[in-house]
């Protein structure tokens, strides 16, 4: 059982199709004991179908889940001994919140001695803010409380596998803030995997030892947070990483003098070295360019440098603001910016895109430009965690 | 001010509507203790001395046993009712089989002729078996149709259980049966009761099916009143005694169980 305890669980070349949707597209991938993988991807992307493969409650069509050495496949999901909090919290109406989350502890081989259970649930209810709430019925809670209940009930068992779908969705953003910390810091201290799923990326990136981006069944990339971040190895990535995410535009490659450019309509931006040298790689001229939002900055319209356009709108959140700065031809880039220059909409601007700002991305196959995704893989030193998956279905990526 | 005189306006209506409901069984339950010369006069003598001759007429003509074998027939029935068509109804919703819905319309279809129909067959099979006018008889005709429409109507009950909560339990370690009486049996307790309940009343009032399979030893209460028609005339004092007793236990199961009954019969309208 110790033993066991330590295992990796893994997960091979899962497939599951509903009707004509598939929702799981050959995902390939592992967790290591005490590592949290967070899974984020759009609704839809196929984050709870694959937390409910692992779980047993759903059957795939090709490929197997493992624990370790030991084939889940028929296993069914009582004996797997995997925690799975449901992101529709799954409460028995007619228990209270305590007896809800004692009813793990009681399941036959759940193997707590019955004196520690009552510890052992108070504590959690405290952990999550709920205890004053311990004798109430799940209809009495609102939906943040449900949802707290929910995650007690997982949280108090000592599972082989955690799964949480959707664990803090639900809740304000302070006592978000809060627990996403608390319980991340829970589950590093065990010995079981977990995979935490969000459709917000950047819940993901703060929870996750590692992250999976999932998009329309398929894993698109895995890594450690950084590497999501500042090298989305696809268009699809960029696009959902990030607050505001990345604005990617489609263009061409153009050689000028020696340098390349990136050229479209109403916007001519000369790559900088690095990215250059990548993108004489790529296979074809067709490409997109990527801009984070927080890297770019705006500049007088005349200002060496800068790629002219003008202010489309402006939203002040207090400790940033989001500018939306559109070019000739209607394309839109999203500006970050910690304080603002005085802004005034339909101003003519200039856009200051310094070397970080900027992504390539192969506008045919969506993959990040090879040379610039061949940076990604240092960072990621856990050597249970490395992520063959990556290798596997990002392909040339992993490299 | 104007919303209470509306509310005024309306209790006033509820409360003349539920008179015009009743005045019948009051009435009726006047003319339990009226001698027979005041039954029909006229005018109404609402002022006379109450009799309980009609009482002894009754008793001595041994409805209590009528009353009995009404009730337990209708109990015994009902809850063996319960007992096979709660699995059955779940089963119905929760697990796939080939020829699933060929085999619930047919259990639909035994309610959907007229008991006419079905109660010759009845006869003459009884018959042939030796059950006609025994207790086990009637009992297996009354779960033929009672048993048909609590799978029908349970099984819409089960369908709304959310299935996620079995799968909640069954990921704890749940065994089966421990799922079913841990986490269905509770949620489903309302629809048990207020379907049961409906079954019980079917079965109370049921006339056709114990008037053709009893017989002198098994008659149940409908089917004894008729012999309250005598040849010296309507016994219509006795008629009304045996009518207010024969409500009194529905009334009392209906009373008693009146918390299930209204949470079963509005689950479903309302998500929670």
């Amino acid at each position: 059982m110790t033993s066991l305890a330590r295992s990796v669980l893994a997960l091979t070349g899962l497939r599951k199709r509903f009707g004509a949707t598939l929702a799981l597209d050959g995902v390939t991938l592992s967790v290591g004991p005490g590592e949290v993988l967070a899974i984020t991807g759009p609704s839809g992307a196929g984050k709870t179908t694959l937390c409910r493969v692992v779980a047993g409650l759903e059957t795939p069509d090709e490929g197997s889940v493992r624990y370790g050495s030991e084939p889940m496949d028929d296993v069914a999901p009582g004996r797997r001994r995997v925690a799975f909090m449901f992101e529709s919290y799954a409460l028995y109406p007619h228990l209270s919140v305590r007896d809800n989350a004692l009813s793990p502890l009681r399941a036959p081989g759940g193997g707590i001695p019955r004196e520690r259970h009552r510890a052992i649930v108070d504590e959690t209810l405290g952990l999550l803010e709920i205890a004053h709430l311990a004798d109430r019925l799940p209809g009495a809670l609102s939906g943040g409380q449900k949802q707290r209940a929910a995650l007690a009930r997982a949280l108090v068992q000592q599972p082989r596998a955690l799964l949480l779908d959707e664990p803090i969705s639900h809740l304000d953003a302070k006592l978000r803030h809060k627990l996403r910390g608390a319980i991340r810091q829970r589950l590093m201290t065990r010995e079981s995997p977990s995979i935490w799923s969000t459709p917000d990326g950047l819940e993901a990136l703060s929870v996750g030892d590692r992250v999976a981006v999932i998009d329309r069944g398929r894993i698109e990339q895995i890594g450690a947070p950084e590497d999501i971040w500042l090298r989305p190895a696809t268009m699809t990535v960029a696009r959902l990483i990030g607050d505001p995410p990345m604005s990617v535009l489609s263009g061409e490659l153009e050689g000028e003098g020696d340098a390349l450019v990136f050229a479209r309509e109403g916007l001519r931006l000369p790559l900088p070295a690095g990215l250059a040298a990548d993108a004489a790689r790529a296979t074809s001229r067709r490409v997109s360019l990527g801009l984070r939002a927080g890297a770019l900055s705006l500049a007088a319209e005349d200002a060496a440098g800068a790629a002219r356009g003008e202010i489309y709108s402006h939203e002040p959140f207090g400790k940033h603001e989001i500018i939306t700065f559109s070019v000739a031809g209607g394309a839109q880039i999203k500006i970050k910016t910690r304080t603002a220059a005085r802004v005034r909409i339909g101003e003519a601007a200039g856009l200051i895109c310094p070397p970080d700002a900027l992504a390539l991305f192969d506008t045919e196959t969506g993959r990040a430009l090879p040379a610039s995704a061949a940076r990604h893989t240092t960072h990621d030193t856990r050597d249970h965690a490395r992520p063959q998956a990556a290798v596997a279905t990002t392909g040339d990526l992993g490299r | 001010m104007n919303a209470n005189k509306t509310s005024l306006l309306w209790t006033t209506v509820a409360v003349l509507y539920a008179l015009v409901l009743l005045f019948p069984v009051l009435w009726m339950a006047t003319m339990m203790v009226k001698p027979a010369d005041v039954m029909f006069a006229r005018p109404t003598e609402f002022l006379f001395t109450p009799t309980l001759a009609n009482f002894d007429y009754v008793i001595a003509e041994g409805f209590a046993w009528n009353l009995l074998t009404s009730f337990v027939l209708c109990t015994v029935s009902t809850l063996l009712v319960v007992l096979i068509g709660t699995p059955a109804a779940y089963a119905f919703a929760r697990f796939e089989m080939r020829g699933k819905d060929d085999l619930f319309l047919f259990i639909l279809a035994s309610r959907m002729g007229p008991p006419v129909c079905l109660v010759i067959p009845f006869y003459l099979i009884f018959t042939k078996v030796g059950l006609l006018d025994t207790f086990a008889g009637l009992t297996l005709a009354y779960m033929t149709f009672n048993l048909s429409f609590y799978v029908w109507v349970l099984r819409s009950f089960c369908r709304d259980l959310p299935v996620e909560l079995e799968e909640a339990a069954a990921l704890e370690g749940w065994s089966r049966p421990q799922i079913f009486l841990r986490v269905v049996f509770p949620l489903l307790r309302n629809g048990i009761v207020a379907t049961a309940v409906l079954c019980f009343i079917f079965a109370w009032n049921e006339f056709l099916f114990a008037f053709m399979l009893g017989g002198d030893r098994i008659q149940t209460l409908p089917v004894a009143i008729p012999k309250l028609i005598t040849a010296q005339g309507v016994r219509w004092g006795e008629v009304a005694v045996v009518g207010i007793v024969a409500l009194l236990p529905v009334l009392a199961v209906v009373l008693l169980l009146q918390r299930h009954i209204v949470r079963g019969l509005t689950l479903g309208a309302v998500k929670g």
